[in-house]
């Protein structure tokens, strides 16, 4: 089986970056990862480059994308021209993992996601707090999610209606892999459904989830695959 | 936040940022002009800065100019920049430099006081032999 991981990145060299990267750079199941950087000031492609050399990927299999100079306003409509960008480097994959760089899963994420079959397979983003003192590419093995609330109710939504932070969630939630409309964060993408032709079409993720089913495909998220954003990775930069 | 090769210019904020940190990092006195003297050609000097901060994180690869074969690394992070993944970032790319020159093992000497940086260069594959710390890369 053959997995292509796409992620973002921008202005991220004092973000982490190293965990970040090298958490996605070993995570069984994927073959290839292609990275997006927005063009900024900083040293992010430089570390990537590095830390996928430290991973022992070969150019081919973890390549970086720097974004063009000139960049749409809207915050959406960019990230969707540089979604759509990634999501164009599809070659013979199987699948495509869209995971946002800035958040953990389990090592078996792609597993997980696999044994549901249909064309988009969300997971469960969680807003962790206080959950982990020590970060590291060992993190995931050990997410206490207890207390963490659901954080992507722009992403996930049912019949026209966003999910909410806490539970019940969403009239549709089931503690149990369920179909929704979309999903974001993470979520793994049957890559036929690409080389037809979807995209995010100026709408992130969800218009990716809508540009599949209307070509037919079926959106789940499997509320038992942990998704998280760990708060003490935000740092600021200054420039 | 901008990776580069210490220049000249970067020099005096580099003196004043190293001022400033814990003196667990001294493979140098901290002035303009010790640095001038410790940079040769052939090793390597990485600083990174922000607009803001000046020189923030510092990394060096040195010993080839004197002809050792297995460099010694060093890296320095701006006391106001920590906890953000800098120093690790900055090994990993020395250790990418010291691997396209050719490296098989990076070494560094760790202060025995200082807990912070065993640790940190154990988690990254160093083990210590002797006075120093090895890694291969």
């Amino acid at each position: 089986m053959k997995v292509l991981c796409l992620s973002m990145w921008f202005n991220d060299a004092g973000k982490h970056i190293a965990d970040r990267a090298v958490h996605l750079l070993t995570k069984p199941g994927i073959t290839r990862w292609v990275w997006s950087i927005r063009p900024g000031r900083d040293c992010t492609p430089q570390f990537l480059v590095a830390l996928a050399d430290y991973a022992g990927k070969t150019a081919d299999q973890a390549s970086v994308y720097v974004e063009p100079e000139e960049q749409p306003a809207d915050r959406i409509e960019r990230l969707s021209r540089a979604g759509d960008a990634l999501l164009s480097t599809v070659e013979d994959e199987d699948y495509v993992l869209w995971h946002e760089s800035d958040l953990f899963t389990p090592d078996d994420l792609v597993e997980r996601l696999a044994a549901i079959d249909a064309a988009v397979v969300g997971g469960w983003p969680l807003l962790s707090h206080d959950q982990t003192k020590s970060l590291g590419i060992r993190t995931q093995k050990r997410m206490y999610l207890e207390g963490a609330i659901f954080y992507d109710t722009w992403g996930y939504r049912k019949d026209g209606t966003r999910f909410k932070n806490n539970p019940p969630y969403h009239e549709c939630y089931r503690e149990e892999p369920f179909p929704l409309d979309t999903v974001g964060s993470v979520a793994l993408i049957k890559a036929d459904y690409i080389r037809r032709g979807a995209r995010m079409n100026g709408g992130g993720m969800v218009g990716l989830c809508d540009s599949i089913r209307q070509m037919g495909g079926e959106v789940w998220c499997d509320p038992r695959v942990p998704v998280v954003q760990p708060t003490e990775l935000w740092t600021m930069n200054d420039d | 936040m901008r990776l580069t090769r210490l220049d000249d210019a970067l020099v005096t904020p580099l003196a004043e940022m190293l001022r400033g940190i814990e003196p667990t990092f001294r493979p140098f006195d901290f002035t303009p002009e010790a640095i001038r003297m410790a940079v040769k050609e052939g090793d390597e000097h990485w600083v990174i800065t922000t607009q803001r901060s000046g020189v923030v994180t510092y990394g060096m690869l040195r010993g080839w100019a004197e002809g050792y074969r297995v460099p010694a690394l060093g890296v320095a992070v701006d006391d106001q920049q920590r906890r953000g993944g800098l120093a690790t970032a900055m090994v990993l790319f020395l250790h990418y430099r010291a691997r396209e020159r050719g490296c098989t093992h990076v070494m560094l000497h760790v202060d025995d006081e200082n807990a912070g940086a065993q640790s940190l260069y154990r988690a990254m594959g160093y083990r210590q032999e002797q006075d120093k710390w090895v890694c291969t890369l």
